[in-house]
């Protein structure tokens, strides 16, 4: 077996640590034993994501989320379209979560125009929403819960759509509807930093998972040991919620 | 009235000497409720020999070295050596330095200053020298973004007198970017040398500030810093007036010629690390342009050695230990780096706090190179500690650390402890986040009173 992930313009997106989540993605394949490729897509990239298992789009400052905004809207987001309709796996974060929605209003009133892909839309905001977060969630029919850091200022609202989460500590999609993140197909859209993938290790499988099924039918992924993620997690949980 | 501000703060700072809590921003902080122009009034007497030294990494050892400099030129001299570098820790200083009427006997102030304290303390010192280090990702759950920092630093040197010098680094795109329009007069340091560059991960794109293309690099020394250009409209690094060649580094301090206009000097110090020669190249060019000696700076270099918890050397239960402080992701990976070149076997203990200071997001763990190190380097145990122990582990774990020899132990002490019992021969290095550092040298002291 074969993973390969698409990491979203490394050299543009690397806000936050989270190149933390491609090496959680690598590290849990490699102790599984399945074969795993990270292959950088930059601006040059033309393809139509046919020979891309997983893909990650983080999130970045503000220059660079607008030269990968035109790019997205100009080049590449029909065949991303396509393939998400296809059942594409996609992790996108922050930014790139913020892109894959309809429209992103700024404060002066102005809309920049997202891929459309989520039926979600995003306000500036006047307040920075930063901290922990912590959330329930209930994907894949597993239900655990999901900590990380969130840093953001764009509220995000859903119309029809599932969220990734429920909001227990934190602000999620917009501090208002205690909702967090979005799943549309096979996509997953969330604020979490952190970096979320090596920090909710149930989430990293998942993802790896529902990405192989697509490529291979029928696949179990053989478990690890996660005591030490997940008593860090605990460890945060037991500290954000006060009993 | 300066007379009730300075003494309000001066009973604060006597009662925080009888509770045994470090005064190095509270009495400054409750005099300024008081007068809010207190910086102001108490510095008057001093016109010239007044540094500000800003940036991201290096502020607290190029400070302290410049402060050297001027004291061994015979300089009366404030500094905010206890690196309190907020508008509340440059007042605290001021007003231990002055006496009971709020006058202040000293020739120079010395202050590091926070980038984001800036505006507010360059209108208050009116600087003669300010001297920027670099810039780099740094709690930016705080900040904001990067550039968003370098513009406001930028802004707040428009209120710089006429007649104040600005000195920058050349290396480090953004900060020479500062030096472009702006009309102070402006001097630059850099290395023009061989040597060979850090590998890092912890390198930020600069764009070029006139056409928008991305910077290209002949020679990269660490992070972003080395010499760059814009392939597209021709931009490069400007010409640095005092040049660091013949660079050389080792465990046991860092020898190289320092070239300014027509005149080499050999500058010997037995600080370690690339990222210490850019801080003594910053300092020895601010002691030029404040007109001091050349023999009188070279003297002050040498004997000059850092202050706690910048790699400090010590024993713990007398096994040998050096810490240093790691606050983001270029500062651990160039003291990775450091320890690596030593070439001899490790214990770490990594102690990561999330408190305010330290900025409340530890996400930047995940940006520092530890694989790189860990591939290199002969490390037997480490230990995590502080708020955030599980996050250190799991970073190390995905690094591809072996867990069987990590271990996690919240409290500061009997992590201390822990590393001490776990090492035969290793050298042990400690490296606490900021408030972690604290931890650290209470427990040294403590470690000192049993004796």
């Amino acid at each position: 077996m074969k993973l390969v992930v698409g990491h979203m313009y490394p050299d543009l997106l690397n806000l936050y640590g989270d190149i933390g989540n491609i090496v959680a993605l690598k590290k849990r394949c490699e102790w599984r034993k399945i074969e795993i490729e990270i292959k950088p897509i930059t601006l040059d990239y033309n393809e139509e994501f046919a020979d891309v298992d997983l893909l990650f789009l983080g999130g970045g400052s503000d220059r660079e989320q607008k030269i990968v905004s035109d790019d997205l809207k100009n080049k590449k987001g029909k065949n991303l379209k396509t393939a998400i309709e296809d059942g594409l796996t996609v992790l996108a974060i922050c930014g790139g979560y913020q892109l894959l929605g309809e429209y992103y209003q700024t404060l002066a009133g102005s809309k920049l125009e997202g891929l459309g892909i989520l039926k979600a839309w995003t306000i500036a905001g006047n307040r920075r929403m930063i901290g922990n977060i912590v959330i329930d969630t209930n994907i894949a029919g597993k239900n655990f819960k999901m900590v990380g850091f969130e840093n953001h200022s764009g509220k995000t609202f859903l119309e029809k759509m599932e969220p990734l989460g429920k909001v227990i500590i934190g602000n999620g999609n917009n501090g208002e509807d205690k909702t967090e993140g979005c799943i549309y197909k096979n996509v997953y859209g969330t604020y979490l930093h952190g970096p979320v993938l090596p920090k909710n290790p149930e989430f990293a499988d998942i993802l790896i998972e529902t990405a192989l099924k697509r490529k291979y039918g029928k696949v179990e992924l053989t478990p690890l040991d996660d005591s030490l993620e997940q008593q860090a997690k605990q460890s945060l949980i037991e500290r954000f919620i006060k009993k | 009235m300066k007379f009730l501000g300075v003494n309000i703060g001066k009973l604060i700072n006597i009662s925080c000497k009888i509770t045994g809590k470090g005064g190095t921003s509270l009495p400054g902080k409750i005099a300024l409720k008081y007068d809010s122009k207190l910086i102001e009034k108490l510095i008057v007497p001093i016109k010239n020999n007044k540094v500000i030294i800003t940036g991201t990494n290096g502020k607290t050892t190029t400070s302290g070295l410049i402060a050297s400099i001027l004291t061994t030129a015979g300089k009366r001299v404030v500094h905010n050596k206890e690196g309190a570098n907020m508008k509340t820790g440059i007042a605290t200083a001021l007003i231990k330095s002055s006496n009971f009427w709020g006058n202040l006997q000293k020739d120079a102030t010395v202050f590091e200053v926070d980038e984001a304290n800036m505006p507010i303390v360059i209108e208050d010192v009116k600087p003669n020298i300010v001297v920027i280090t670099n810039f780099f990702r740094d709690q930016l759950d705080r900040y904001g973004e990067l550039d968003t920092t370098v513009e406001k630093v930028k802004k707040s040197l428009l209120n710089l007198p006429q007649d104040s010098i600005l000195l920058l680094n050349a290396d480090e795109p953004f900060t020479a970017s500062i030096g472009d329009e702006i009309k102070s007069k402006v001097f630059y340091y850099g290395i023009e040398d061989n040597i060979e560059g850090i590998n890092s991960s912890s390198f930020e794109q600069k764009y070029c500030p006139i056409c928008a293309h991305k910077y290209e690099y002949k020679k990269i020394y660490y992070g972003q810093l080395g010499d760059y250009y814009c392939p597209n409209c021709g931009k490069k690094r400007p010409n640095p007036h005092f040049k660091a060649t013949n660079i050389f580094l080792n465990e046991d301090g860092i020898n190289f010629n320092l070239y300014y206009k027509d005149k080499i000097f050999t500058v010997k110090s037995r600080l370690i690390g690339l990222y210490n020669l850019y801080n003594l190249l910053a300092a020895i060019s601010a002691g030029i342009l404040l007109n001091i000696d050349f023999s009188t700076i070279l003297k002050a270099i040498e004997s000059y050695w850092p202050i706690e918890g910048r790699l400090q050397k010590t024993k713990i239960k007398g096994k040998r230990t050096i810490i240093n402080l790691i606050k983001n992701p270029i500062g651990f990976e160039s003291t990775l780096n450091m320890l690596s070149q030593f070439n001899k076997p490790l214990n770490l203990l990594i102690s990561i706090n999330d408190n305010y200071a330290d900025g409340r997001d530890v996400s930047w763990l995940w940006d520092v190179n530890l694989e790189s190190f860990l591939s290199k380097t002969k490390v037997n145990y480490i230990v995590t500690s502080g708020l955030r122990a599980e996050d250190m582990a799991v970073r190390l774990k995905y690094a591809g650390f072996d867990i069987k020899k990590i271990k996690i132990i919240n409290s500061i002490e009997k992590a201390l402890d822990t590393i001490a019992n776990l090492t035969e021969e290793e050298l042990i290095a400690v490296l606490p986040n900021y408030t972690s550092l604290y931890d650290v040298s209470k427990y040294l002291k403590l470690q000192e009173a049993k004796k």
